[in-house]
């Protein structure tokens, strides 16, 4: 089988993508697919996968396809994002949510781990209003019901703001 | 079609973004509104894991420090339990894990609703309140015992500190209320300091001595009667059915024994014992004995700085294992020595066959031909270790290379890391030491001989060879960084007439002056088979002299070789490479770790 052979996918929509072989190979669930029955020819329909989420992730299969560290990429949990994966997830709370469905459909680790890393940067050292801000939430608590889950959970009324 | 937000990621996913956050981000995440609430409380209360992690660990005992940055966490979880934090969240908490009894007397108080726990880790490792020096009353097991009978799925149970003496007053009650469910039991650290124990000599000399236990209770006078509240009746359906590893950690074993009988003869299932950093004597005949009629499937050992053994005992505790060790952890430092001699090699090499992953870093005393038929009689070996972290009283192994070029192939082709100091070969061309001071004891000279390059090459060339077997070698560590190196200090000799002279010695422990020379021209090249080596350490090791031509061969030869090689380190005292003794590396090539 030759590494530079293609491969047809059709998402959600029916746009169809011609991708290559190794780009597809990143997913872990295309890549036994296509172990499993062989290239048939045919498009691979990804009916949970919109076009512009799956250009998304070939995008970043593309831009990492001759990472020899691929699958290990975003295992150390305190390092640093690289600049590229940084500026990729620069997206729409939307788009970001839809990639994470994306790449645990598609079982692509890495840009799980990254989009999931990215979700967690969003929360991480907030306050509660700060986290609500971000998320677009509104505090449906009632002060009594707030001071009750505060002291429930260890946390002290003053907060380092 | 609804739009997804964070709440309506399917939970395994939501999971994976909550690993990220830490405790204080999930007590933010609560507080946002009632259905962040609903979905982040579950992930705050199942892992109730009050430790502080300081940023320094405390050398020594240095328990002030530690106890400052443990305090407030304790607190907190009092303050929080206290406003009914856990009478609510109760049923969700899955591991408890605290090191202050005060926390289990709190759990067997509030904790009614929390039954479902997996795993438990809890002891009187210090108390809030109570200073170091002062010693603690008698303390009351109730609380704890209440807790494990609340919980009858713990899997893993960790318990550390002072309650763990078996002349305890409701200690065997302890011990019966611990459930069968569980499959990783360790005992931690009995409170040597202030325990009513003291280190007792004499029977530690007996011990070693070979004088069986039977009179230890008279000896000792320590021992309470309590064979019935333990529950001997030799049950006829074991206690612990599902226990796969024991492990005692600095627990005082001798004077416990019959906790370590109940315990063995009740875990027909158990797989791995480690016995750990002890610093006592241990009644080795006894365990042996518990070991091999109780415990038939134990395939793993770990004895990390054990007390003294004697090269007969050590060999009863090796023939214990009938199916052949996996794993077998024999670390020593200069203190404890394994007395490895005919009977334990003898008993080491029979397991040959089965051997997986061996530590014998330190051992000094095993003979370097015992090592040399261990890699050519241990075909499924993935790890081997024979080099120290502690190398301060050079008592590390020393591979001779005129074994390896008498001995047969080696046949560990699966190996995948092997540290080990290869020595003993003729080195005409090193003629001072690593730092220009010329050899002047008789014993520096050792290495110098009148062998010619030539001879010495050819011995090197066999070395390469059996190496360059090892094709599926991530890892190969000849010689690192971690040398003592002692400048002018005095060393006591003993002289050969029994009389001691001060030296001044400027001695790099763990220096090695005969080793290969690792350069292409004395037959590196051999080694570009090992196509997967990622790392290489052939730090403080006499390396061979390059011109300056040559070095950039080596240097091109090793990127077109070793493509995957990823940190290598040479011989520089300047610029020495920060210590990484990488456990993690272990855990990507999904080796088991030793500790």
């Amino acid at each position: 089988m030759s590494a530079h052979s293609q491969i047809l996918l059709t998402s959600s929509e029916g746009t169809e993508f011609i991708i290559d072989r190794d780009i597809a190979d990143k997913s872990m669930l295309l890549k036994c697919m296509l172990e499993d029955i062989g290239e048939i020819g045919q498009a691979v329909p990804l009916p949970n996968v919109s076009g512009p989420i799956l250009t998304k992730v070939i995008e970043y299969c593309t831009h990492h396809r001759d990472d020899p560290n691929f699958l290990s990429a975003n295992d150390d949990v305190a390092a640093e994002i690289d600049e590229w994966d940084l500026e990729y997830c620069k997206v729409d709370q939307g788009t970001l949510y839809e990639l994470i469905l994306a790449a645990n459909y598609l079982d692509i680790k890495p840009l799980m781990d990254l989009t999931c890393k990215t979700v967690a940067n969003m929360i991480k050292a907030k306050s509660p209003e700060e986290i609500r801000k971000t998320f677009n939430i509104t505090n449906d608590f009632t002060p009594e019901e707030e001071d009750q889950v505060r002291r429930e959970n260890g946390k002290g009324s003053r907060r380092l703001s | 079609m609804s739009e997804t937000t964070l709440l309506t990621l399917p939970p395994e996913t939501l999971f994976q973004i909550l690993t990220y956050l830490t405790r204080p981000d999930l007590c933010a995440s609560v507080l946002v509104s009632r259905a962040w609430s609903t979905t982040f409380t579950p992930h705050l209360w199942s892992n109730l894991q009050l430790r502080a992690v300081p940023r320094q660990p405390p050398r020594d005992h240095h328990w002030d420090v530690l106890h400052d940055q443990r305090e407030p966490w304790f607190m907190k979880l009092k303050r929080s339990i206290l406003a009914g934090g856990l009478a609510r969240n109760g049923h969700l908490v899955r591991t408890f894990v605290c090191g202050y009894y005060g926390a289990v007397e709190l759990l067997a108080e509030y904790g009614g609703t929390c039954v479902g726990l997996k795993e438990l880790a809890v002891g009187s490792e210090v108390d809030p309140g109570v200073p170091f020096s002062e010693t603690m009353p008698d303390m009351d097991l109730t609380p704890l015992v209440t807790v494990l009978e609340r919980n009858s799925q713990l899997r893993r149970v960790k318990l550390i500190g002072r309650m763990l003496d078996e002349r305890h007053p409701g200690f065997g009650k302890l011990l019966r209320a611990i459930p069968a469910s569980v499959e990783d039991l360790e005992l931690k650290k009995w409170d040597l300091l202030r325990g009513k124990r003291k280190f007792h000599f004499q029977i530690a000399n007996d011990i070693a001595n070979g004088i069986q236990s039977d009179k230890d209770d008279d000896k000792d006078g320590g021992y309470v009667s309590n064979t019935e509240e333990i529950g001997y009746d030799a049950a006829t359906s074991p206690r612990f059915p599902r226990l796969k590893r024991l492990a005692l950690h600095s627990y005082g074993v001798d004077i416990n024994k019959r906790t370590l009988e109940y315990v063995l003869t009740h875990s027909p299932n158990l797989e791995t014992l480690r016995l750990q950093d002890s610093g006592q004597p241990i009644p080795l005949k006894f365990l042996t004995q518990l070991l091999s009629l109780h415990c038939p499937r134990l395939i793993n050992l770990h004895v990390l700085d054990w007390h003294t053994l004697l090269d007969a005992e050590l060999a009863g505790l090796l023939d214990v294992c009938k199916a052949g060790w996996r794993i077998l952890g024999l670390p020593q430092n200069y203190y404890y020595e394994h007395h490895f001699g005919p009977l334990s090699t003898a008993a080491l090499l029979r397991h040959a066959p089965t051997l997986e992953n061996v530590r014998l870093d330190g051992s000094w005393r095993l003979p370097s031909i015992t090592m040399q038929q261990l890699l050519s009689s241990a075909p499924n070996l993935k790890r081997l270790d024979a080099i120290s972290k502690d190398r301060s009283y050079s008592c590390n192994f020393n591979m001779d290379a005129q074994d390896i070029v008498n001995g047969a192939d080696w046949v560990c082709t699966g190996l995948g890391s092997l540290k080990i100091q290869i020595g003993g070969i003729p080195r005409p061309d090193i003629k001072t030491h690593m730092n220009g001071r010329p050899f002047d004891a008789p014993q520096d000279l050792l290495h110098q001989s009148t062998t010619t390059m030539t001879a010495s090459r050819a011995i090197q060339h066999k070395v390469y060879t059996q190496l360059s077997r090892l094709t599926n070698l991530r890892q190969l560590i000849l010689g690192h960084d971690d040398v003592e190196r002692e400048n002018g200090c005095e060393e006591r000799e003993a002289h050969s007439e029994g009389e001691y002279y001060e030296r001044k010695a400027t001695i790099e422990n763990g220096y090695q002056y005969e080793c290969l020379e690792m350069t292409l021209d004395s037959g590196l090249g051999l080694l570009g088979s090992l196509k997967g080596l990622r790392k290489l350490e052939i730090d403080a090791m006499a390396l061979g002299e390059w011109s300056a031509e040559g070095r950039e061969r080596d240097e091109r030869w090793k990127e077109e070789n070793w493509r995957e090689l990823e940190r290598h380190i040479w011989m520089e005292w300047e610029r020495r490479v920060e210590k990484k003794y990488s456990d993690h590396f272990w855990f990507h090539l999904g080796y088991l770790s030793y500790y």
